[in-house]
């Protein structure tokens, strides 16, 4: 099946809004989509969503001969597979163009930067070396393909344990799991993919999502690892731009984005081997929890993938009252009158229904920190006149506040 | 296993309402039903419906788009052929436009049609074992809604379900987004949706609420556009 060529009307409509610093997804031009990393049973397997692009990476091993030209050190294969699950457009079993592009950008990532420690996986200099083979499928394509397989490459080879091997006199053996406990691959640094798309007007995002990637005229892939140093760079163009012009107005937003990214990967893994080594049963991070057991309830916001940028936000306000609510709920329960109110607000709660008292809230919040807004200046301004202020009494703080201006004059 | 109207079917369950069913009167199998043998199974996972009198249907979860006669699509034009256009329609082949379906066209006239347009078009043929064939013109030539729809629009895509829940005269989600935004909207059988609205905004707003009513019940479509509403206030 062809791609399905891109139309007029979006192209326009997405360079309007690039225009106007807008996207689709509500998200800011530099602003990543949210990370989940889940693992699998075995070690080394992961699933990674980057918002709606999904990878799943899996690392294994055996033993081979090492190259002749390096002797004393294991290998590392990355193999990316971009399959019809991914796209319709992919074909089955053949190397496409955009999945040697993706190997090799990858290879330059994790290969290339010696990240791993590769002479800690030698038993035999010259004759035997563990070989890893990292295999990443793509299962569903919303753009950034690149970031998104790099994020599951490293956090799979960081989770990756390989069996220990004990060599007595030319015969070596590789125990069992269960014989001696498995040992982590030796990991210098933790370099990261970071994509960047520059459309015609020179507006540079980040992330960018399928329809923005066939709208955009050059792609920009930064590899990073979490001490601000590059390791990999990929320039990919349509029309004449310059990596000179792109780099200097993204390259701290990657370095600080690549640092946040590799500790949301590090802290992931250690939880996830954490629970292995002590074999407690984990219910988070597992491959059966990221199958979100959806309810269908009102106003669901991940499946939505053009909204505005308040839209997520007023669904996290609403959530907050909505606990508030809860434990309101508690609270009433002691009284006499909480029948009626229960099932009321059992009734609102997922299913909507209109809600009068968030626009109350809403204001209330703002109102709120207007005040403290109000509070500050007070307070600085109290320093520099002698006169003491009442800062307990919260009412008529307009009125201080001409005070300490008139003050301030005099 | 058996199910009955208002059940979940999954594909190979029999029904088993209509298969002991004993009457003269015809009964109708809609989409996601076939009848094998002396019973009747369902073809698609969904929630087994009745309409009127004695029509069954699967209403099911679905994005691949299965051509059907009379329907109004939303297709791309990927290519001119000699006298016709290829326009994809998101089915498994791309659906033919002959320049001749258009509004007082006639071989002097040509239409003014491009490759990467989009068009609001109707299913004159569809079958199985043909090429589907669309035109821009009703049975007396008129265009009516049908035709070139502007590029400065924006095209998203989306499930049949919410396609149905939408264009279903009882849904009040387009008056209701209408009393606040003015938009024009195009939306085709097969999940393709093109909008426009006066800024790009707005054009979002809506695409956002559309695409939010499929998570939304009827009764809450008043509380969607007051918050699609409010934010847009909140923006600008």
């Amino acid at each position: 099946m062809r791609e399905v060529i891109l139309s007029h009307c979006e192209k326009n409509f997405v360079n309007k809004a690039i225009d106007k610093e807008t996207r689709l997804d509500g998200r800011q031009l530099l602003e990543a989509r949210p990370v989940n990393i889940h693992f699998g049973s075995n070690w080394g397997c992961c699933i990674v969503s980057l918002g709606r692009t999904k990878a799943i990476a899996q690392v294994s091993c055996d033993i081979q001969k090492p190259k002749a030209s390096r002797p004393n050190e294991g290998m590392l294969h990355i193999n990316v597979e971009l399959n019809p699950m991914a796209a319709p457009f992919f074909e089955a079993g053949r190397q496409s163009d955009p999945s040697v592009q993706i190997n090799r950008q990858l290879e330059r990532c994790l290969k290339d930067s010696k990240c791993i420690d590769l002479e800690s996986l030698c038993i035999v200099a010259d004759k035997k070396a563990w070989n890893l083979r990292v295999d990443i499928n793509i299962i569903n394509h919303d753009g950034n393909l690149v970031d998104c397989a790099s994020i599951a490459a490293l956090a799979a080879l960081m989770h990756f344990h390989r069996p220990d091997v004990s060599s007595s006199e030319e015969e070596i053996i590789i125990h069992s799991f269960a014989e001696k406990d498995p040992l982590p691959l030796t990991i210098y640094h933790h370099p990261v993919c970071i994509s960047f798309l520059v459309f015609e007007n020179g507006n540079t995002i980040m992330d960018p999502t399928y329809l923005e990637e066939k709208v955009g005229v050059a792609q920009l892939t930064m590899g990073i690892n979490s001490y601000r140093e590059l390791c990999s760079l990929d320039f990919n163009y349509l029309t004449r731009t310059s990596v000179a012009d792109v780099i200097p107005t993204i390259s701290n937003q990657a370095a600080n984005y690549a640092a946040e990214l590799v500790s949301l990967i590090k802290e992931s893994v250690r939880q996830d081997v954490e629970a292995r080594y002590k074999k407690e049963v984990k219910n988070f991070g597992r491959f059966e929890n990221c199958i979100a057991t959806d309810k269908l309830t009102a106003m669901f916001t991940d499946k939505i993938p053009i909204k505005l940028s308040s839209w997520g936000k007023m669904d996290d306000r609403e959530d907050e009252i909505m606990e508030d609510q809860k434990e309101n709920e508690q609270i009433i329960k002691i009284n006499k009158n909480s029948a009626e109110l229960l099932l009321l607000k059992g009734d609102l709660f997922g299913n909507g229904g209109v809600n009068t008292w968030q626009n109350d809230s809403s204001s209330d919040d703002e109102e709120e920190s207007s005040d403290e807004v109000v509070m500050v200046e007070e307070t600085k301004t109290k320093c520099h006149v002698l006169d003491d202020i009442e800062l307990s009494e919260d009412s008529e703080e307009e009125e201080t506040q001409n005070m300490t201006k008139d003050d301030i004059q005099t | 296993m058996e199910v009955t109207v208002g059940d979940v079917a999954m594909p190979g369950d029999i029904i088993k309402d209509i298969s002991t069913h004993n009457t003269k009167d015809k009964i109708i199998l809609g989409p996601g039903l076939r009848r094998d043998g002396e019973v009747i199974v369902a073809s698609k996972a969904g929630v087994l419906r009745k309409g009127q009198s004695a029509t069954y249907y699967i209403d099911s979860y679905q994005k691949r788009y299965i051509p059907n006669r009379g329907e109004n699509v939303v297709g791309i034009v990927t290519q001119k052929v000699g006298d016709i256009f290829k326009v994809d329609i998101a089915a498994s082949e791309q659906a033919g436009l002959s320049y001749m379906a258009f509004e007082g066209a006639s071989k002097r006239n040509r239409p003014d049609v491009q490759v990467g347009d989009v068009v609001f078009a109707k299913l004159l043929v569809a079958s199985k074992d043909m090429e589907p064939e669309l035109v821009c013109v009703d049975s007396l030539g008129k265009k009516g809604k049908l035709g070139v729809l502007s590029s400065d629009g924006m095209l998203f895509t989306c499930s049949f379900s919410l396609v149905r829940k939408i264009l279903n005269p009882e849904c009040p989600l387009f008056k209701m987004l209408g009393k606040e935004q003015a938009y024009d909207l195009a939306v085709g059988m097969n999940g393709r949706v093109w909008i426009k609205a006066r800024s790009v905004h707005e054009t979002i707003a809506v695409a956002n609420a559309i695409l939010a009513a499929e998570y939304t019940a009827l009764s809450e479509m008043n509380s969607l556009c007051n918050r699609i509403a409010k934010m847009l206030l909140q923006q600008r």
